[in-house]
């Protein structure tokens, strides 16, 4: 399995605070990896990081996306290359349809234009799959949608962009039973040995269909331990506490 | 040079402040031709064409300003007449084209609604003349129930000042709804003066603007709500490049009497530069005690976590500043309501924010999908 994402020495601070403190992180294609800590211990700041935001700056380390140095790169790029981001909190964008966007998207991603019929042919199955009503597709993006069709339109973007690397930031906060269930299908579904998952989450759930190869505690900035999924249970058994430890 | 005010506030507050009006460079006097808009219309509607002055009863308005106001009453040159009778429908499209031998517009626009009646009217100002003005009274009075649509682009070229004075009455439960789209002009200035006197009678103006160069955009309301559970609602939202100005002057003012009405405005402005001034003055004046009034103004550059959003989609800055700047105007422009108006605005919208420099018929494409933004 080809390397992916490889993270070196990683250190970013978000308005002169350090956030990350020399972070080491590799995932090769075909893998899917969990960031667990608790809340502040930087894990959004590392999506956010790799997806270039420039309000998270990096003090030192680098970053690659298949074996090219992207820490330097500006955001649109990094998506052209395969990176793609499900935010915690989408945010709304009135004057443009869900498929005029990610229609759009998928052409600046891909540089071709996107035929209109077999698109809206693959994004209605995608809308089924998620048992999101078609007419979303007609609304405004993320404009009036609840928490839940939010994260749903997340998915439903990376689904339609195919990006290699997908960072997924919580998107099981505010969902039900049914539609953890439901987007984690999806992306399971979606998972192959050529892309990679990465994701954070703070509950079980999600996990239970997306079958981690590696979980990862971060603890104030740094990672302090990796394993299998097993470390999901003795989290939930034990909390963060004994992993603080090894932080210090 | 002499200097004139438009757009002076109803109830003026600390001069220091500098917003009471609009003070700018008078013109110098040229003749005024005769012009007729291009027209067609459809349904049961009259639209008759006149020279001189058909509009007296004007009670205290004053327009954008008294001297411009009279010109529209004692030499209009170009005066067009509406009228709908009772629970008939109607649709009428006015294109005034400036040229270069007709480069300008004095005239009046009367529009008068029968009970129950429904009247969209579409206002299409255009034209290529270099330099011009344009001074136009629209005046509408609406009887019981009737509803008058009046949706307008303005796209001249920018030597151009723009004055427009609107009056309406409304009539009980009528409705009054501009929808606007200030685009061109070197100046544009737009005062809207609206008698909310019947019961239940609804105001509503929706407005956009794109300013870049030097353009000024100056939006002046004054709605005096007399009626008892009127209704009012006011926005004008758009963007500023490079040393544009806007200003939004808007009074909602609670007479008394007027029980239970509500009224809101609001003013948004995405600020592209560095050097552009947005100047918003929301007041709400009140005399009646049970009402309901909401104001709110907002200016700011363009949103960072937006535009990290659309960038983590594939679009490069401009790409993502346009979507921005399109998503806060799009609502507006979708509710003008023929759709090449629409198509033409928005084509207007990205020539200036160069996404766009085809000139011609494409603006079909211009609704379906966002231009490339890679």
């Amino acid at each position: 399995m080809g390397e992916l994402l490889r993270v070196e020495g990683l250190k970013v601070a978000v308005e002169g605070k350090e956030i990350l403190k020399g972070l080491d992180l590799q995932i090769n294609a075909g893998e899917t990896h969990v960031i667990m800590g608790s809340n502040g211990a930087g894990k959004s700041t590392l999506f956010n990081a790799v997806m270039g935001n420039p309000k998270y700056v990096v003090t030192a380390g680098k970053i690659y996306f298949e074996g090219r140095d992207i820490t330097e790169e500006p955001v649109n790029e990094r998506a052209k290359s395969g990176i793609f981001m499900a935010f915690q909190a989408p945010i709304s964008v009135q004057g443009i349809t869900v498929e005029n966007f990610i229609r759009n998207a998928k052409g600046t991603i891909t540089g071709q234009s996107q035929r209109i019929m077999p698109f809206r042919k693959k994004l209605r199955q995608q809308m089924d799959q998620l048992s999101m009503d078609r007419s979303y597709a007609e609304r405004y993006v993320n404009d009036g949608f609840s928490g839940g069709e939010r994260k749903k339109a997340e998915i439903l973007q990376m689904c339609m962009l195919e990006p290699k690397l997908t960072m997924l930031d919580e998107i099981d906060s505010g969902l039900d039973v049914d539609a953890v269930r439901i987007v984690s299908e999806t992306v399971a579904q979606y998972h192959n040995e050529t892309n990679s998952i990465l994701v954070i989450t703070h509950h079980s759930e999600i996990l239970q269909k997306l079958k981690p190869d590696f979980v990862h505690i971060l603890i104030n900035g740094k990672i302090v331990k990796t394993g299998d999924a097993s470390l999901i249970q003795e989290i939930e058994a034990n909390g963060y506490d004994a992993f603080k430890e090894l932080a210090r | 040079m002499n200097t004139v005010k438009y757009n002076r506030l109803p109830r003026p507050t600390f001069r220091w402040m500098k917003v009471n009006e609009l003070e700018i460079d008078s013109l110098r006097e040229e003749a005024v031709q005769g012009m007729r808009p291009q027209e067609r219309h459809e349904g049961d509607v009259s639209v008759t064409f006149y020279t001189g002055n058909r509009i007296t009863d004007l009670g205290d308005f004053e327009g954008a300003n008294t001297e411009a106001l009279q010109q529209t009453l004692s030499d209009s040159s170009s005066g067009c007449a509406v009228e709908i009778g009772p629970h008939a429908q109607g649709v009428v499209w006015l294109t005034y084209t400036l040229t270069e031998t007709a480069p300008q517009l004095t005239g009046q626009l009367k529009i008068k609604a029968g009970a129950g009646s429904h009247l969209q009217i579409f206002l299409d100002f255009e034209g290529g003349a270099e330099h011009g003005a344009v001074n136009l009274l629209d005046y509408i009075e609406t009887e019981e129930q009737a509803v008058v649509k009046i949706s307008k682009v303005q796209l001249h070229t920018q030597n151009v000042r723009h004055i427009e004075h609107r009056y309406a009455k409304a009539g009980e439960k009528s409705t009054i709804d501009y929808v606007t789209a200030e685009l061109g002009a070197k100046t544009a200035i737009i005062y809207y003066k609206t008698d909310l006197t019947g019961t239940e009678a609804v105001f509503n103006s929706h407005s956009m603007y794109l300013g870049n160069n030097d353009q000024i955009f100056d939006f002046s309301y004054w709605v005096p709500t007399q009626g008892a559970a009127t209704n009012t609602d006011i926005l004008t939202t758009g963007a500023l490049l490079d040393t544009s100005k806007k200003y939004f002057r808007g009074t909602i003012d609670f007479l008394r009497g007027g029980k239970k009405a509500v009224g809101s405005e609001s003013d948004i402005c995405i600020l592209l530069s560095p050097n552009v001034h947005s100047i918003s003055v929301p007041l709400l004046l009140c005399k009646e005690d049970d009402v309901v009034g909401n104001h709110a103004s907002s200016a700011g550059q363009i949103d960072k976590d937006k535009l990290f959003y659309l960038m983590s989609r594939g679009f490069n800055e401009a790409g993502a500043q346009l979507i921005i700047v399109e998503s806060n105007i799009r609502p507006v422009i979708d509710r003008l309501g023929d759709a090449d108006l629409e198509n033409k605005t928005l084509q207007a919208v990205r020539e200036k924010m160069q996404f766009c420099q085809k000139k011609g018929d494409c603006h079909a494409k211009c609704t379906q999908r966002f231009p490339h933004l890679n």
